[in-house]
């Protein structure tokens, strides 16, 4: 192998083989935490982004507006609670409102959500179908692309659901539901959910709570054909219906005055509440985003370590290497180009540590992604690479260089006389 | 060839040391004796042109040392000086092969494989070339350390203290090697001792007296 710089620096470092990996391990860790952190964080907000694109408020019942945000729209936590249809409609043909969609929640399989909704609903997140056909008929629904993938779901297969949107609720034998459809993966929260209508979440639920199941059924396919005036938001159910209740309704403006007007006309109107999907988003980063600063905290402390570990064995070893260096003098070595050793050495350090560390986070959330059904799906990825990765890197080389400049000029400052004649 | 004039060279605001003037020409090995304390490492860093900053004249292969910038002075050294020194500092980081080729690589020179392999053998080196030079026996090193400052061909070998921690047969032993090293490669070597078993071996001598201070 032909001697250069770099092969010199390399045969340094791969001479003290403990202190190089001490050094690697410990920068590595910091880079990966800083890294991981990145990814997720990244990753989260673009997800964050995708879900509450199209959608400027949600109106729900009163409570928590994060928790009618996290229901609702990113569909983790629980309702605050039903609103009645009327009111809804009201908000729905107001003239600052371009579109509403109703969204009926309550049921689940195997932890999925069975939404009851309408058409628009998929048309926000670009829905597609990979198989079969559009929910229609009652009882009839779509798969997202996870929620089949790991329900175990095929087209045509019927399934009863689960009271409640945990695993393990009391179950709806009564009647089952049918697959028609399955969607493409659409990479937001769709891909989890299961669609249906709202008449279909409704009949569900009077079912089981109705003793004469056969009479209303009767009474409800009457419902189905004869509205005279339907409702702007579940065309089957008459206008102005009383006692048909959704879990809310998703608004999308008309006009950006509407963002000043709706929420105060929603929240001091009725017992409703509305909540702007980006401004929870927003309040619930800035929450999340003191674990974050403290874990970033602790990766930036391991890599002041390493940074100082570093500069402690390129200092050490140089002074070790004081006569070393001044032999290659003797043998024609320039200043420089012993100042450039130790740089290289010091950089190609902190460069190994860093790509160590960029290929350990990558592979942490690989593995994290493969083992947790939760991961996948939020819609985590490992093999998602972002610039600021580069950022990573050029800053852990500046730190090689940093660390090693003391070292350097001291190896460039070597008196080789006085050295040499100090045998 | 080597010529020193009115050579002088200030340690600090206090020490100054003076030299007397000689000539040595080419091919004529010379020792350079003194006691300790008499200048003669100094004398030899002035000579091989690891200090600057001297009084007087200083000729190496007709160039006058102290016309030469630092960078043109490294370059010098790199192509027309070798060096052994009492220890070998050979770079324990590195092979054999890689301490012996380093010395054409920090003076910005093309190494020359078939000198290398030449001298490699020549020195009985030819099986260590891949060994770490912790590996090595004393002798082996020093072997090693001659094949480091010979192969870039320079014009002088300056060697300081070689023998002086050696027994008898060793210091024979190295010193003979030298002495064959240097006349196979038309090299002049120039010895800074004390030690007084080498006066039989170099017959050229230039004895440096007690340091003159002034």
């Amino acid at each position: 192998m032909a001697i250069s710089l770099f092969t010199l620096a390399w045969n340094y470092l791969k001479a003290k083989p403990l202190n190089t990996i001490i050094n690697i391990v410990l920068l590595s860790l910091g880079i990966a935490v800083i890294t991981i952190l990145l990814l997720f964080n990244k990753q989260l907000e673009e997800k964050i982004a995708d879900n509450t694109k199209g959608i400027d408020l949600v109106i729900g019942a009163k409570g928590s507006p994060l928790q009618l945000i996290l229901c609702n729209i990113f569909h983790i936590d629980f309702p605050t609670g039903n609103i009645s249809l009327k009111e809804a409609e009201r908000f729905a043909k107001n003239r600052l409102v371009k579109q509403a969609i109703p969204l009926a929640l309550g049921d689940s399989y195997k932890s999925y959500r069975i939404i009851g909704t309408n058409k628009e609903y998929a048309a926000l997140y670009n829905a597609e179908l990979a198989s079969g056909d559009w929910w229609g008929a009652p009882l009839s629904v779509n798969l997202g692309s996870n929620a089949a993938a790991l329900s175990g779901l095929k087209l045509g297969d019927t399934f009863a659901s689960a009271h409640g949107l945990a695993e393990g609720g009391h179950s709806h034998n009564e009647h089952q539901y049918k697959v028609v459809g399955i969607f493409k993966p659409t990479h937001s929260v769709l891909d989890n959910l299961i669609l249906t209508n709202v008449e279909s979440v409704w009949e569900m639920h009077e079912e089981a709570d109705e003793s004469d199941s056969v009479h209303h059924h009767e009474e409800h396919a009457e419902e189905h054909h004869a509205p005279l005036k339907p409702s702007p938001l579940v065309a089957s159910v008459e206008k102005g219906d009383s006692t048909k209740q959704i879990t809310s309704l998703l608004l999308l403006y008309r006009s950006p005055m509407a963002a000043i007007q709706m929420p105060k006309m929603v929240n001091m109107q009725s017992s409703l509440q509305a909540a702007s999907p980006a401004f929870e988003a927003a309040r619930l980063f800035s929450i999340m985003g003191v674990g974050v600063e403290i874990l970033m905290a602790f990766a930036y402390v391991l890599i002041a370590i390493s940074a100082l570990s570093i500069f402690i064995a390129l200092y050490n070893s140089l002074k070790e290497r004081r006569y070393e260096m001044a032999v290659m003098r003797s043998m024609g070595a320039t200043r420089s180009k012993l100042l450039t050793l130790v740089l290289l050495e010091g950089s190609l350090l902190t460069l190994l540590g860093s790509l160590v560390g960029l290929a350990l986070a990558h592979g942490v959330l690989i593995v994290l992604t493969s083992v947790s059904p939760e991961m996948q799906k939020a819609g985590i990825s490992g093999f998602v690479f972002y610039s600021q990765e580069w950022i990573i890197l050029v800053g852990s080389l500046l730190l090689g260089l940093l660390c090693s400049v003391i070292p350097a000029v001291q190896a460039y400052r070597t008196d080789i006389s006085r050295v040499l004649a100090a045998q | 060839m080597i010529s020193i004039r009115n050579l002088s060279f200030q340690y600090n605001s206090k020490a100054t040391i003076a030299f007397p003037d000689f000539t040595i020409p080419r091919g004529q090995h010379c020792l350079l004796l003194g006691e300790s304390g008499s200048g003669k490492t100094t004398l030899l860093h002035l000579l091989g042109g690891l200090l600057r900053g001297y009084e007087g004249s200083v000729q190496v292969d007709n160039t006058e040392l102290s016309t030469l910038s630092e960078k043109a002075l490294d370059k010098f050294r790199g192509q027309h000086v070798g060096f052994i020194f009492q220890k070998n500092h050979l770079i324990n980081a590195f092979t054999v092969e890689k301490n012996i080729l380093l010395s054409p690589f920090l003076a910005g020179l093309n190494p020359d494989l078939e000198r290398f392999n030449t001298i490699l053998s020549s020195l009985g080196l030819a099986e260590k070339k891949q060994s770490p030079v912790s590996a090595l026996s004393h002798g082996q090193a020093q072997r090693v350390a001659i094949a480091r400052a010979v192969i870039n061909h320079p014009s002088i070998i300056f060697a300081d203290e070689p023998t002086s921690a050696l027994d008898d047969s060793n210091c024979n032993r190295v010193i003979d090697l030298l002495l064959q090293v240097a006349k196979a490669q038309d090299t002049t070597l120039v010895v800074a001792t004390h030690d007084q078993r080498l006066k039989d071996k170099i017959k050229n001598q230039i004895v440096l007296s007690s340091p003159l201070k002034r």
